[in-house]
């Protein structure tokens, strides 16, 4: 092939696909020219921080609405500044009922020893959405506040660097917007029942913190033996069942029912309320119907092991506990 | 004459490559350019200072928040090395003034028996807390010993680009 075949060959190409050529070349200088027009746009000059208030850490993308930040802003400094002046009653006015009456017992007095072993005295504070999650079709807008000294006033000097934390949140009551502090998040009645002819267990409510779930249980004997619900003998005796994984509960003490008799207990359980699962039921695994206990401290193993061998029945009950 | 489909999307193609390069040169064109001949001395010299402002501005924004805080720091420390201390003096928070350095006398004396005449930085940690940041630095002197290193904190609240405030340990 020579120069001129070439050159024909090329002028060929190009007049086939003048077409096609003319319209890259469009589309080439459109993007070249729209690149070129924001590179230049003029820019606002703003720090570039990672600190974005309103933006949950556990799911970045997640955030408060717009229409609640200020006003979470605004509720967090008035609730800050009352605890600094020791205006106790005032802080405490501003939290939803139920946080006062589950995590404060109504109490004044509780909500000031609270206050005062995150606050001992005036601080400075800095507030980051932790988390958002829904409750019974409710929107949960959970936020970490961090106390610390005027770290500015000071430069720590004669100090170091240290700070407390709480987990405060908030929720559109019927109200308004709605605060809870101390980790509480909230409260829900469960009244679920389970029973057979030995007991009835029967679990009145759930308390939701931030880290931990607290179940109120009343445990009923029907029967005219003893009945153990917990006695540290076995293992798992009172545990909560979520999806994919049980959690004992913590500080279990002993749960010895006498003929009759009912008693009213709280199991406290570890979980996250942000950690994706809901819980399904509590299970008391190894309930013994006894004819005869003698307990288990200052008693032979070979005494108890025989007592449980002898036990008029032996089973487990589970209560749903889902909402 | 009747014009191809195609013929119609490559003039439109066309007029929107030259609307669009005209938007480019016009965004592009240098911003009004200082005519320094125009000027008096006072007014070249804020002119300059501006410039120079604009483009510390410029070169903070492209800046993550690590590097802009010991930035901030090192601009305290020079202004002291330089013996600038009421430029020093005026980075420093109002109530940190108030409780360590009520008048830039004392300030002074305090830069002058505290601080090495030549500094040498290390930046250990930083913490966020908020739009408070607090940061470890060792702060030695380049003509003292090595044993002369003072380890501190600076507390700096960052209100804007090269605006802030801050504080630091008294020793």
């Amino acid at each position: 092939m020579n120069f001129t075949d070439f050159r024909l060959k090329v002028r060929h190409f190009f007049r086939r696909n003048k077409r096609l050529i003319i319209i890259i070349l469009i589309i080439w200088a459109i993007i070249f020219f729209i690149n070129m027009i924001l590179k230049n746009m003029p820019r606002e000059l703003v720090p570039e921080t990672t600190y974005e208030a309103h933006t949950s850490i556990m799911d970045s993308g997640s955030s408060t609405p717009e229409s609640l930040k200020q006003p979470i802003e605004d509720l967090i400094a008035e609730y800050v500044g009352y605890c600094n002046e020791g205006n106790y009653q005032k802080a405490f006015n501003m939290l939803s009922a139920d946080c006062r009456k589950y995590e404060f017992q109504d109490k004044v007095e509780n909500f000031m020893t609270h206050v005062l072993s995150k606050m001992p005295i005036p601080k400075k504070y800095s507030i980051q959405s932790y988390s958002n999650v829904k409750y019974g079709g409710k929107k949960l807008y959970i936020y970490e506040i961090k106390y610390t000294d005027d770290l500015l006033a000071t430069g720590l000097t004669n100090s170091t660097y240290q700070f407390t934390s709480e987990n405060i949140t908030f929720y559109q009551g019927d109200d308004g917007l709605e605060m809870n502090v101390g980790n509480y998040i909230y409260h829900t009645d469960i009244k679920s029942i389970a029973e057979n002819e030995y007991l009835k267990i029967d679990v009145i409510d759930k308390v939701v913190n931030y880290s931990i779930e607290t179940y109120e249980v009343k445990f009923t004997n029907r029967s005219n033996y003893t009945v153990v619900v917990s006695d540290q003998q076995e293992n798992d005796e009172v545990i909560l069942r979520l999806p994919n994984e049980v959690r004992s509960a913590s500080q279990i003490q002993n749960i010895v029912l006498k003929p009759q008799e009912d008693i009213t207990l709280k199991f406290v359980f570890p979980k996250f309320v942000d950690d994706g699962d809901e819980s399904q039921a509590l299970t008391f695994s190894s309930i013994r119907v006894m004819e005869k206990y003698s307990g288990v401290e200052d008693v032979d193993e070979a005494t108890i092991q025989s007592e449980i061998d002898n036990a008029i029945s032996k089973f487990s009950m589970e209560v749903n506990v889902t909402e | 004459m009747k014009v191809k489909k195609d013929n119609k999307l490559i003039i439109f193609g066309i007029i929107v490559v030259i609307i669009l390069a005209i938007i480019a040169f016009i965004v592009s064109k240098p911003k009004n350019k200082i005519d320094y001949d125009k000027m008096t001395d006072e007014e070249i010299s804020v002119a300059i200072q501006e410039d120079l402002e604009n483009k510390e501005k410029e070169e903070l924004s492209k800046m993550g928040e690590r590097d802009r805080m010991e930035y901030y720091v090192s601009e305290f420390v020079d202004e002291i090395e330089n013996e600038n201390y009421e430029e020093a003096y005026s980075m420093l928070y109002d109530d940190f003034k108030k409780n360590y350095f009520p008048t830039l006398d004392q300030f002074e004396e305090y830069a002058k028996t505290k601080f090495p005449r030549m500094f040498a930085l290390e930046h250990t940690n930083i913490e966020r807390n908020g739009n408070t940041y607090v940061l470890w630095v060792t702060l030695g002197d380049l003509l003292g010993s090595k044993d002369s290193a003072v380890e501190m904190n600076f507390v700096i609240q960052e209100n804007d680009l090269n605006d802030f405030v801050m504080s630091f340990t008294v020793k």
